[in-house]
């Protein structure tokens, strides 16, 4: 594809050199260490063992997932289209000898290469904390199931981050696509609950599917299904973002 | 002679109303050429669309022979442009700005990249972030972009924009000293008749989206005594009251 490696590593520069990278480091950074004080205090304080070592990363995630990483991806999605048109720097790269699938690609790339990074370091970062607050408990099974939970968890966050990218191209604001997304957000949690039996359909009931990957005993028809379940959106999402954003007037 | 652009049928209407119709044009290799009109007439429509920034309703621009709606790359592999106003990323310095610009054009390196700042007289400020650069050096920093990769073709909208008298004057060489020593093509819009009569070889008058006349500048000056002239002239003839 004609521009494209020269698109995505600009996108890649660009996010580099924002302050909203930063900041998320630095909320992950947070987040592992008010969690590992809380499990520490309760260790000490109440004499219960809430979690080891290679449990607490696993625990980080079940909030990390829901809260930073979903925010954080939706923030970068909103920056690199709508923040582009609005300042009129969406041009800049438009002009250039490269066709606009190539610059969209370039996008999404960089977005799943942000969420991917965002995991590892939060991973890494909490099993480290784990590791030195409860050494006694760490094992090789723990930190296989703790590398499974993370890489897994990446898809379903991907995926959301396609559909805001999608949105993003649908609405000019991006302020109107935070606030839909955060709606989406929560409408899917709420038919989640209130149509379970569909629930697989609402991608962010899928946000802890790592638990099947985990599970002792490996439901791998589940997890194909959603994986399906998923792929399907997520090509979906790309699809339509992309009509849109071919088709726009800059 | 290859025609650097030739232009068929090229038709954009906005819901208001606006926008270009029906333009038909060619422009030679080496044309320095002047596209004038009032503000609304259609200029800027039609180089966005040029830029494939928009999509016609109907027609095609075809840059050294490719489409513009078909073969994108290879027809903007020799363009450089500045459409509507001169943008860089604020949050990136000068030299920053074009080191990402450079990496669509596998020839252009750092020697290029200080070059082209030299030219524009940014050089000095080649480390400083752009959001802190006035209107005129943000302009020279889209001219010194828009230069990076030795284009063929460069598409400049009001490129005087912002610029002091210096900046004009040195604008004003550089297109001439482009297109004399690298034959260079230009397409320039531009609301400043004077500097237009001064750059321009030929010259295309737009108005109400449609393209009225296109002359070389040397037939309108033994014609009329400045193109300000010839300019109200055509624009009376088609209809202004």
């Amino acid at each position: 594809m004609v521009g494209f490696k020269a698109a995505f590593l600009n996108e890649t520069t660009k996010l580099l050199k924002k302050k909203k990278i930063l900041a998320a480091a630095v909320l992950s950074v947070l987040a592992v260490m008010i969690g590992q004080v809380a499990v520490t205090a309760i260790k000490h304080g109440f004499g219960l063992r809430v979690v080891g070592s290679t449990e607490f990363p696993l625990v980080v995630l079940s909030i990390f997932i829901y809260t930073i990483l979903p925010l954080f991806a939706t923030f970068v999605a909103i920056d690199m289209f709508n923040g582009e048109f609005s300042s009129n720097t969406m041009k800049i790269t438009l002009t250039r000898p490269v066709t606009r699938f190539g610059v969209y690609s370039a996008k999404v790339l960089t977005l799943a290469l942000f969420i991917a990074a965002n995991l590892l370091f939060v991973m890494m970062f909490s099993f480290v904390a784990g590791l030195l607050f409860n050494p006694s408990s760490a094992s090789w099974l723990g930190i296989v199931r703790i590398v499974l939970a993370y890489s897994s968890s990446f898809l379903p966050v991907f995926v959301f981050s396609l559909l805001v990218v999608w949105f993003c191209n649908l609405l000019r604001g991006g302020l109107s696509v935070f606030f839909l997304s955060i709606l989406v957000f929560v409408g899917f949690k709420f038919l989640d609950i209130v149509l379970s039996h569909y629930s697989s359909f609402f991608i962010t009931s899928m946000f802890d599917w790592y638990t099947l990957w985990i599970s002792e005993k490996i439901n791998v028809f589940k997890i194909l299904r959603q994986l399906l379940i998923l792929l399907g959106s997520g090509i979906m999402f790309f699809t339509a973002g992309f009509y849109l954003f071919d088709r726009k007037d800059i | 002679m290859k025609k650097a652009i030739e232009i068929t049928g090229l038709t954009k209407i906005y819901k208001n109303g606006r926008g270009i119709s029906d333009l038909n044009l060619e422009v030679d290799q080496g044309d320095i050429f002047g596209f004038l009109g009032p503000n609304g007439a259609g200029k800027t429509t039609a180089m966005k669309m040029m830029a494939g920034l928009i999509r016609p309703d109907s027609g095609d621009v075809k840059i050294f022979g490719a489409s513009v709606l078909d073969s994108y790359v290879r027809a903007m592999k020799d363009v450089g442009c500045i459409i509507e106003t001169a943008e860089s990323y604020p949050y990136l310095t000068a030299n920053e700005n074009l080191k990402l610009f450079a990496r669509f054009y596998p020839g252009v390196d750092q020697n290029r990249i200080d070059e082209c700042l030299k030219i524009t007289g940014l050089f000095k400020y080649k480390n400083e972030k752009s959001e802190k650069f006035s209107l005129g050096m943000k302009q020279r920093l889209g001219v010194a972009a828009a230069i990076l990769s030795r284009p063929k073709l460069l598409i400049l909208d009001e490129p005087l924009n912002g610029l002091d008298v210096e900046g004009m004057l040195d604008m004003r060489a550089l297109i001439k000293r482009l297109a004399e020593e690298e034959g260079t093509t230009f397409f320039i819009s531009s609301h400043l008749i004077h500097d237009v009569e001064l750059t321009c070889t030929r010259i295309g008058v737009v108005y109400g989206g449609k393209l009225v006349n296109v002359e070389y500048t040397r037939n309108i000056l033994s014609d009329y005594a400045s193109l300000e002239n010839y300019f109200v002239s055509e624009v009376d003839r088609n209809g202004r009251v």
